[in-house]
């Protein structure tokens, strides 16, 4: 993974069909992620937004019935979730999960160890991680207060959400899939997320914001835009398709497609 | 032991013959069939049966003052007792045996107290806190089934602080019965942190009968780590006799092969403004079994009384079995009281969201299983040995499938 060429397709998704309980909600998805590229991927509630991104990470609950992902060369639906994030896919969810009784330092520092270790490096002892991960809570605006606290545990909607952006820079991965990670937030907060994501932001990494409004994309302007309507990619086009969508909404898009 | 022991065995002898053994007829003991071990009730150890002080946790040693019993007999020689004078008292008090347990009894109460052959009254004076004090109680040399009948009294004499561990242990191969009886009696701001660990094999039957009574501004904390035995029992009985006292107790079993636990916690609310909280947890599989009951009585002149209980259980698989019986019964009209129940497997989006972060699955439900089970030890002291704890915990945890 290590000697992925440069210009090399980091993920491209074929034709992928996926369904959760037994109901298909993506209906044929494909779509290209080069290093270096940001990709929105908007769409009304209930387009197969949240799925695509849990599909990519790999949660058993949902099912792909056909189709195909590679993942910096290699079959992403041959790999478990850990070996996905220890590759360097990292999901940022729409709804961090409160894990009561672990210490977010304890939860960070192990994860990143063990990506680490996968990836042939040294972990960090606790005075090393300790500095890089204060360094990082600064760089999102947390207080370092929070690492003794449960991971997520009576955070509010912001500080989780500051979190897994949190994560996603102590974590850096090489893919970073942001799952509506704007919902909820105020517009200090969105700025903040936003500064986060413009820092992880590089000619090697690529990044899919999931997301419902414009609004966060003011603030990290996208290569791309899709629109995903009823499990399909419908329409893609470069960020004034985001405007366009903003003063015109997703019904325009649907009457389009019919009327094409 | 003092000549008036021989008129309290006879009352509790007397007594129980009254009572009679509980069976599964008996509410409480519905769902602990204890048949298997009261067809004789087993012979009672004998002094002779005593040969040397037991090896286990011997590393705690420099970390505790210690005080062995083995069979039922406290190793207390004069030597070891002026050892400890500084903080406690071992020849006064000795009349008071039965003030916290006498009143509530129990079969098995009277079945310790008509066996005693020897028995521990500690006092505990007001004085800087010290070390831990570690009280092992240990059946050797049984090859055949044995009985035993270990017995304490501690009394914290007003503003006394204790840190205090109990352990249950056996060796010899047979089937052993520790039909232990722990009194507890707080004068007025003392306090004691209490944990009691249950490590037993599977041919032992712990019960393990603890009477607390607690005078104004007692605090009492009770932590129960039951991670062996066969058929075992805790019984608490917490009286709040006076104003602002608090009690606390945790509970975390393993349940898992021929492990049957009974937890059954009673609080008595007798006094106005006092707290309770228990809170028992269980992670059970491959055939544990397991049953707990809270019960918390809140008198008419408690006012302003807060109990709450909380039950916990995390099931691995579908062979296991907890059942969980939280149960109020108040008397007063200005009192704060709540009780909750949960059960379940471990939670899917928790398991994902680590595996997310680079947690394999089994490394996703160790951490889980280890969050879930230290709540035993949250503010737990104890210095040194307080770690050494968390990291049995996080041991035990990681063997839970083997």
């Amino acid at each position: 993974m290590k000697g992925m060429n440069k210009g090399e397709t980091m993920l491209e998704i074929k034709d992928l069909h996926a369904s959760v309980e037994g109901k298909e909600i993506l209906k044929g998805i494909s779509l290209k992620v080069n290093p270096g590229e940001v990709h929105a991927i908007m769409g009304p509630n209930g387009s197969g937004k949240s799925t695509l991104s849990q599909v990519l990470a790999g949660n058993p609950a949902y099912e792909v019935l056909s189709g195909e992902i590679r993942y910096r060369g290699e079959d992403l639906l041959e790999m478990e979730a850990f070996e996905r994030a220890r590759a360097g896919l990292f999901l940022g969810f729409q709804y961090p999960v409160e894990i009561p009784g672990v210490t977010n330092i304890y939860f960070l520092k192990n994860a990143l160890n063990a990506i680490r270790e996968s990836n042939g490096e040294a972990p960090l002892d606790a005075y090393e991680f300790n500095e890089y991960l204060l360094r990082r809570m600064d760089e999102v605006g947390m207080s370092h207060e929070l690492t003794r606290r449960a991971v997520n545990s009576g955070f509010s909607g912001g500080e989780k959400k500051r979190n897994e952006i949190l994560q996603l820079l102590v974590l850096n991965p090489r893919l970073a899939i942001l799952d509506e990670t704007d919902s909820g937030l105020d517009i200090d907060a969105l700025k903040t997320v936003a500064g986060g994501v413009e820092k992880f932001r590089s000619s090697e990494n690529g990044v899919i914001l999931v997301t419902h409004y414009q609004r966060l994309l003011d603030f990290i302007p996208p290569d791309f835009v899709h629109v995903l309507i009823d499990g399909k990619i419908v329409l893609s086009g470069d960020s004034k398709l985001a405007l366009e969508l903003e003063s015109k909404g997703y019904n325009w898009v649907k009457e389009e497609e019919y009327a094409g | 032991m003092p000549v008036d022991v021989i008129d309290y065995k006879k009352t509790r002898a007397g007594r129980l013959e009254q009572s009679g053994l509980p069976d599964t007829k008996t509410e409480r003991w519905r769902k602990f069939d204890i048949s298997a071990i009261t067809g004789g009730l087993f012979q009672e150890a004998h002094i002779s049966t005593l040969t040397k002080r037991p090896q286990d946790y011997r590393l705690w040693d420099q970390f505790c003052d210690r005080i062995d019993t083995v069979n039922g007999i406290p190793l207390l020689s004069e030597k070891r007792k002026a050892e400890l004078s500084d903080r406690f008292d071992f020849d006064r008090n000795l009349d008071r045996l039965g003030e916290a347990g006498d009143e509530r009894g129990s079969y098995f109460y009277d079945l310790n107290g008509s066996s005693l052959i020897d028995y521990t009254v500690l006092t505990v004076r007001k004085g800087p806190k010290g070390k831990p004090l570690y009280l092992p109680q240990h059946i050797e040399g049984a090859e055949n089934s044995i009985r035993t009948n270990p017995r304490l009294l501690v009394i914290l004499e007003p503003g006394a602080e204790l840190e205090l561990i109990q352990s249950f242990s056996s060796s010899g191969g047979g089937i052993v019965f520790h039909n232990s009886v722990t009194e507890i009696v707080m004068g007025a701001d003392s306090r004691i942190d209490h944990l009691v660990l249950q490590e037993e094999g599977d041919s032992a039957h712990v019960f393990n009968h603890l009477y607390i009574k607690q005078l104004t501004g007692s605090r009492y904390h009770g932590r129960n780590l039951i991670s062996g035995g066969n058929l075992s029992r805790n019984e608490y009985h917490i009286a709040l006799k006076e104003e602002n006292c608090e009690a606390e107790v945790d509970s975390l079993y393993l349940g898992k092969g021929e492990r049957n636990h009974n937890s059954d916690i009673t609080v008595y609310h007798d006094a106005p403004h006092c707290t309770s909280r228990t809170e028992s947890r269980a992670v059970a599989l491959d055939k544990g079994q397991g049953t707990f009951r809270g019960y918390a009585r809140i008198a008419r002149d408690a006012q302003k009384s807060d109990a709450v209980q909380q039950f916990k259980t995390i099931l691995l698989d579908d062979t296991a079995e907890i059942n969980m019986e939280p149960q109020l019964e108040i008397w007063a009209d200005d009192v704060k009281c709540s009780h909750g129940a949960t059960a379940g497997r471990l939670d899917p989006q928790q398991l994902f969201y680590l595996q997310t972060r680079g947690f394999t699955e089994e490394q996703a439900r160790k951490v889980l299983l280890e969050a879930f089970a230290s709540r035993l030890v949250d503010g737990l002291g104890m210095g040194e040995i307080g770690s050494l704890i968390r990291e049995k915990i996080s041991l035990l945890m990681e063997g839970l499938y083997e």
